[in-house]
């Protein structure tokens, strides 16, 4: 098969499984809506459009007992607001619009990893990446709960697959994903240690500083309201994820919470293992996509609050450790031998 | 982490340094090992084990329990090959007869194969002149969530996975014994059945001209323990055997926090198994055109698996954690360090 056909029959293959990934979405029993996390973010939107702050809450809180405060920094927050001002006032209008963004963010995810495969001669693996994104438990999970993390997964991908030619957008793609959800948080090492190595000896530090801004920048900006509003309620809410008491929908605890830690120190050992990849990293260890299954996979692996949504993060750099092989000058910038191009 | 030592001086201090370090996370883990709160162990899987020895010592065959079901709703039939019921029953017999004292016994032959997982896995990683990332590596594996709920369950895993990591490592210079070690993980649990396809890849790519025979030999040497530890409850009760080894693949899913595509659809058996089939049968494509690794194949065939199979349980994950890590030695090490497979 030429390379031309084989493109063009494996492109249709990927458009081909999106649409059964439509039906499939479809057939999803629905839960009940009101009890998902979705829901806290149109009542987040809601409480703006009266007027309320939805990160004071946490202030009557004890920082340990959750009782669904807003914890996301405010993009999404905004954008419910914004989507309510437009019309979507009932919960059912907002989340029927809202369902069919995320599903094309799920089908952007999709898109994406076929893409990335493709442009290293790996279309047919990118058509099992889709696959294996589309259909799989977990990215399932997520469509049942209509939970938001199409979204930021998308920018986590799009900035990472953009980072070695397009340094700065990719960085501001990252901060767009922190923006919606934060759980992509632990990459941002890797990402200062990319440019620090990338960087010119004489610019590290500037290229360091302008990268550190970049990633701060959406949830900065956006939180700009909220921090003169009640700087300490906004703070106080984005920390909460690290100081509340354990929760996980797998009921299976953490080395933490086995051993009673709790808080901060409950967390030092992932800390320590995430510090041992990042070092790896600054070394010269590791690639690009290895380098994030490997953070995400500690994550999952260590952190006392587990939700159904986490996995999801994870699966979409299972095959894009492909890439790191392919590993063309363009892809991950370490001039790695192209291992798999005797596969296309 | 000093990943690299630039002299032979360093690297020694380097190399005792890091098995320091690693025997305190040993010491450490066994501290660990004892905290765990441990749960009613009658309610474990591994309560079963103990059963199944017992059925066998009464004269009772574990497999012919199976024969009564509908093939779909579990009631803790014996499901693996029966190296470990059988191992349960010479146990029993020895003395361990009761769940205490068998439990006891048992719980630290797990811990041992638990620390020497560990150990090498840091080997590996230390022979590539990784040692920091084998600290690294024992550390994930022993405090991460799902080893440390084996730990609390007492369940056997730890004994076929190291055996799979084992033969894995072993394959590039003792193709035989890997391939024993694997058909002894088999032996003990197969959840690692759907690596017999990349192991036969790997071995007729390797057979050159006398592929056909090296594929043969190594159809026998997989097939060996489960099927000699087989032949008398096949004697005994072929069809109650066979039936027990194959609800696995037509029971009712159980997803853990996830739904699986086959539950959405309604799809039901063996022909739910399909979508999963089809993306490992990819996989296996993939190592049949050589490449690209050989912990990497695996590691994606048992991603599959675990995203995908309708049946779920916590046990699952533990298989992707060494897999997972044994990836350092691909991506971390020097080219001509690397575990390139065949």
């Amino acid at each position: 098969m030429s390379r031309r056909i084989s493109l063009i029959v494996s492109f249709f293959t990927f458009l081909l499984l999106a649409v059964l990934a439509r039906e499939v979405n479809q057939a999803i029993p629905e839960p009940v809506l009101e009890q998902q996390d979705i829901y806290y973010s149109y009542v987040e939107g809601k409480r703006l459009r009266e007027g309320k702050n939805p990160y004071a809450r946490v202030l009557g809180g004890d920082m340990r007992e959750n009782q669904k405060y807003a914890t996301y920094f405010p993009v999404f927050y905004e954008l419910s607001y914004l989507s309510q001002l437009l019309g979507l006032r009932s919960y059912l209008k907002w989340i029927a619009f809202w369902k069919v963004i995320f599903l094309l963010f799920e089908f952007g995810v999709g898109l994406l990893l076929y893409l990335a495969l493709a442009r290293h001669k790996l279309e047919w693996l990118g058509v099992f990446a889709a696959a294996f994104w589309f259909f799989n438990r977990w990215t399932l999970k997520v469509v049942e709960m209509s939970n938001l993390d199409f979204i930021p997964i998308f920018f986590m991908l799009l900035s990472l697959m953009l980072f070695p030619r397009y340094k700065w957008p990719s960085l501001f793609l990252f901060s767009l994903s922190l923006g919606f959800k934060q759980i992509a948080i632990f990459l941002a090492p890797l990402y200062l240690v990319w440019v620090w190595r990338s960087a010119p000896t004489k610019d590290r530090w500037r290229d360091m500083l302008i990268a550190g801004l970049l990633i701060v920048s959406v949830p900065l900006v956006s939180g700009l309201p909220f921090l003169f509003w009640n700087a300490e309620g906004f703070i106080k809410s984005v920390l909460f994820s690290a100081t509340r008491y354990s929760s996980n929908q797998f009921e299976i605890p953490s080395l933490d919470q086995l051993m009673g830690w709790s808080g901060l120190p409950g967390r030092l050992v992932m800390l320590a293992l995430m510090g041992a990849a990042y070092l790896a990293a600054w070394r010269g260890y590791g690639r690009k996509y290895f380098a994030c299954l490997l953070v995400m996979s500690i994550f999952l692996d260590y952190n006392a609050v587990l939700y159904s949504q986490y996995p999801a993060w994870v699966v979409p750099l299972v095959p894009l450790v492909f890439c790191d092989l392919a590993g063309t000058p363009q892809s991950d910038g370490d001039g790695v031998q192209d291992e798999v191009g005797r596969l296309a | 982490m000093a990943f690299k030592t630039r002299s032979a001086g360093l690297r020694k201090i380097s190399l005792v340094s890091s098995f320091v370090v690693l025997l305190l996370m040993v010491v450490f883990g066994c501290y660990v090992n004892l905290t765990v709160p441990k749960p009613v162990m009658e309610e474990q899987d591994i309560y079963y084990s103990y059963v199944e020895g017992s059925r066998l010592v009464e004269g009772e065959n574990p497999y012919a329990r199976v024969l009564e079901s509908d093939m779909r709703r579990n009631k803790k039939y014996a499901t693996y090959f029966p190296v470990f019921y059988e191992l349960s029953y010479l146990s029993q017999l020895w003395g361990l007869d009761s769940f205490e004292k068998w439990m006891a016994f048992w719980s630290l032959i797990f811990m041992v194969f638990e620390f020497e997982l560990a150990a090498l896995l840091y080997l590996v990683l230390a022979q590539q002149k990784l040692e920091w990332a084998g600290v690294f590596a024992a550390a994930f594996w022993l405090f991460n969530r799902w080893t440390l709920v084996m730990v609390a369950t007492q369940n056997m895993d730890f004994i076929p996975i190291f055996l799979l990591v084992a033969s894995l490592l072993l394959f590039p210079r003792r193709q035989g014994l890997s391939l024993f070690l694997f058909s002894l993980s088999l032996g003990f649990k197969q959840i690692a059945i759907f690596l017999v396809p990349l192991y036969l890849i790997w071995v007729f790519r390797a057979g050159g001209s006398d592929w056909l025979k090296q594929v043969a030999k190594a159809v026998a040497l997989i097939a060996s323990v489960p099927l000699v530890s087989a032949l008398p409850f096949l004697v005994w009760n072929a069809r109650g055997f066979v039936k027990s080894v194959l609800f696995s693949a037509t029971r009712v899913g159980s997803s853990l926090g996830g739904i699986s595509l086959d539950a959405v659809m309604g799809w039901d058996g063996l022909p739910a198994r399909i979508v999963m089939l089809a993306l490992m049968l990819l996989v296996y494509l993939l190592a049949s055109k050589g490449g690209p690794r050989r912990y990497l194949l695996c590691f994606f065939v048992m991603a599959v698996f675990v995203a995908f199979n309708t049946v779920l349980f916590i046990q699952y994950f533990v298989w992707l954690v060494p897999l997972l890590l044994l990836l350092l030695c691909e991506f971390l090490g020097k080219p001509e360090n690397r575990a390139d497979g065949v």
